[in-house]
């Protein structure tokens, strides 16, 4: 990251990146103890959670969801790094190395993936959301964003031009 | 690759090193290296007229094509 130093913007979007990973590591932590914690104090949360209207039978489903959640959070960091790598290989000066064309081929089927958990993450959300005492939640009721398809197929396309650009790359080397 | 370059046998005629010839065509010995190995993927004209003229031959006279 030495190079991107001298780039304000690269700097500025690595930090904001790393702030990110730091962010997914610890949401995703939390999800994953979030369901064992309500276990060990299971009569004090289904009494919680008969004050909001929510029956005990939901308390599985909550622990399916922080599961789902941490799988999210787990793709989103994988999808994250994935960019800081890209990041860094500007910042060397390459950035149409093959690697590059690797990560961002990479982020497309992780955004592919996200897309597929974030469905049944969703449903469930609105399931809660019907609840009598529903938190605020604001999503598609579908699930699926057209934001985010529309990400992913630029990703495939980006991936697919960093890889013609690094094949030129490779050319333009061998050529004495 | 089906081209193959004939740098040695043209420097042997002309009784003249690699590095010689680098310096005279203006490009760094390794990549003249890289040529005379085989190992490049294209040669620019002007490379490629500049080591003729040095050499006093033609570009056939340092690439071959061979069939497979």
């Amino acid at each position: 990251m030495s190079e991107a130093k001298r780039d304000p913007l690269l700097t500025t979007v690595w930090w904001m990146l790393t702030i990110l990973l730091v962010l997914c590591v610890g949401l995703g932590v939390f999800c994953l103890l979030a369901y064992p914690v309500m276990l060990l104090n299971e009569a004090y949360f289904v009494a919680g959670f008969a004050k909001m209207g929510i029956a005990p039978s939901a308390l599985p489903w909550i622990g399916i969801l922080g599961g789902l959640a941490a799988a999210e959070l787990g793709l989103t960091f994988s999808f994250l790094l994935n960019l800081r790598r890209i990041i860094d290989g500007v910042a060397q000066g390459q950035p149409f190395a093959p690697a590059n064309a690797g990560h961002l081929r990479r982020m497309a089927w992780l955004s592919v993936a996200m897309q597929i958990v974030g469905v049944p993450i969703t449903r469930m959300l609105v399931w809660f959301d019907a609840m009598p005492h529903k938190p605020h939640v604001h999503h598609h009721a579908h699930g699926i964003s057209v934001g985010t398809i529309i990400l992913t197929l630029v990703l495939f396309v980006l991936a697919r031009v960093f890889r013609t650009g690094a094949e030129m790359q490779q050319d333009l080397e061998g050529t004495v | 690759m089906a081209i193959t370059v004939k740098l040695d046998d043209r420097l042997q005629d002309r009784k003249m090193t690699l590095t010689e010839l680098a310096e005279r065509v203006d490009i760094t010995l390794a990549n003249l290296s890289i040529l005379k190995t085989g190992k490049a993927r294209a040669i620019r004209f002007s490379t490629l007229a500049a080591i003729c003229r040095e050499l006093d031959c033609q570009p056939g006279d340092i690439l071959e094509y061979i069939g497979d």
